[in-house]
């Protein structure tokens, strides 16, 4: 039977889960090499139940796959918008849910979750105009006309010629 | 409601800088343009950041930064950025272009050849105006030692010189200054594997260039090896190249064919000699 641990969420939700699912954090992994097994919760201030789910759901399926190369982080920009299919469907969700997925990956240290999470947030930028990506991503224009003249003149190499 | 935009505490513009980072590193050129002008946020983390960000949306930007800190040039950023831009979109479609190939192991189709001989006339355009004194291969930004498996030293004569038909005196003297210039990279020049087949090829494009009718120019360039004198010239056209107009072909003829010679001797069969 797999060795299970208990990690305790930001709103005291208590949830138990296979070793080799939560060591996909590196955070949780370096810890329970540390501090060894251990009975009690391990806390997770950060991240709250719902988030805490969504996370070990995420570990679960991709609880067999291996750690990244580094020839594979150097290729990161040819495969940008590649998102796996599993992984599109499971970042389907309401913008709060996916950002808050993306801060719990950076905190707990699963990068390729967090690395999904970027390119996903990307992907959603893709193609849209500046009024589009504020308008999706509920960002205030804080610019003057004169300075977004400006900034369209430093930047107009990126631009489509 | 999938990715919708809820009035939530967290939003893309409460991200900690890192991680807007981490978006901004998976966004196209174009896109970052969008993002800069939403907000002061993107912009003024593009501005702090740019020398993190751009390698990963310029694969030719520190080969750009590198060669204007080389010169010592002052180089304003959005030059910098415009080269590296164009270079790495004219990198782009030339390794689309030499991928067909390389994926299918057949020699090209003549529609491919003339879109890969245009293909390859943009890259060194591209490369020739915005980073002149720059090796080529390294501007390609592959490993040179792939670069010799995968394309230009496994084309055969017969597919790079049906140029006379199928593209300009012009794009057939870029690929003539290309030839040159490959040959004289001693990255290439001294991996024992892919030699013969560099000799024999670019060796066999200077045999038929002389045949077609291209004589010795007096052209001049300067590289790690010292200074070589390169250059083409078609009777009655007008002189192809970039390089000072100083020296002779003649020279780099013979050391060209010296080289060919010395592989051949070396290497006895592996290498056919092409050259009259």
């Amino acid at each position: 039977m797999a060795v299970q641990i208990k990690l305790m969420s930001s709103d005291q939700a208590m949830l138990v889960v296979d070793k080799e699912v939560a060591e996909r954090s590196v955070l949780i992994k370096n810890m329970l090499d540390d501090i060894g097994e251990v009975d009690e919760a391990i806390p997770i201030p950060n991240v709250n139940e719902a988030v805490l789910k969504k996370v070990i759901e995420w570990c679960e399926h991709h609880k067999g796959d291996s750690p990244s190369t580094n020839d594979e982080e150097s290729d990161s920009r040819k495969r940008s918008t590649d998102i796996e299919e599993w992984d599109q469907k499971f970042m389907q969700v309401d913008q709060e849910m996916l950002f808050e997925i993306i801060l719990a990956a950076n905190y707990l240290d699963i990068k390729p979750l967090l690395d999904v999470g970027c390119k996903t947030v990307a992907n959603m930028i893709k193609g849209k105009s500046p009024e589009e990506i504020r308008k999706t991503f509920n960002i205030q224009n804080d610019f003057t006309a004169e300075e977004e003249e400006q900034i369209r003149r430093e930047n107009e190499w990126a631009e489509d010629r | 409601m999938s990715n919708s935009a809820t009035m939530s505490s967290v939003t893309l513009s409460t991200l900690p800088p890192e991680l807007l980072l981490g978006v901004i590193r998976h966004v196209s050129p174009h896109d970052l343009f969008s993002l800069l002008l939403t907000s002061r946020l993107f912009n003024s983390l593009f501005k702090l950041h740019h020398a993190h960000i751009l390698p990963f949306l310029l694969p030719a930007y520190p080969e750009a930064l590198l060669l204007s800190q080389a010169q010592g040039s002052r180089d304003i950023p959005q030059t910098l950025l415009t080269n590296a831009a164009a270079v790495s979109g004219a990198c782009d479609l030339f390794h689309a272009e030499t991928s067909i190939r390389f994926h299918r192991h057949t020699p090209l189709l003549p529609c491919e050849r003339a879109r890969f001989c245009r293909a390859f006339y943009r890259l060194w355009t591209a490369v020739t105006i915005h980073i002149p004194s720059k090796s080529t291969v390294s501007i390609l930004s592959c490993p040179s030692d792939r670069f010799a498996q995968t394309s230009l030293a496994h084309l055969t004569l017969e597919e790079l010189l049906p140029m006379s038909t199928t593209i300009d005196d012009r794009e057939l003297q870029c690929m003539l200054e290309l030839a040159v210039w490959l040959l004289l990279d001693s990255s290439l020049m001294f991996k024992r594997e892919y030699l013969p087949a560099y000799a024999k090829n670019w060796a066999a494009v200077l045999g038929r260039a002389w045949r077609l009718g291209f004589t010795p120019g007096e052209g001049r360039v300067g590289s790690r090896h010292g200074e070589h004198p390169v250059g083409f010239v078609k009777e009655g056209g007008e002189r192809g190249g970039f390089f000072d107009e100083t020296g002779g072909f003649r020279e780099v003829w013979d050391s060209l064919y010296g080289m060919a010679g010395a592989v051949l001797a070396f290497w006895p069969g592996e290498v056919v000699p092409v050259i009259a």
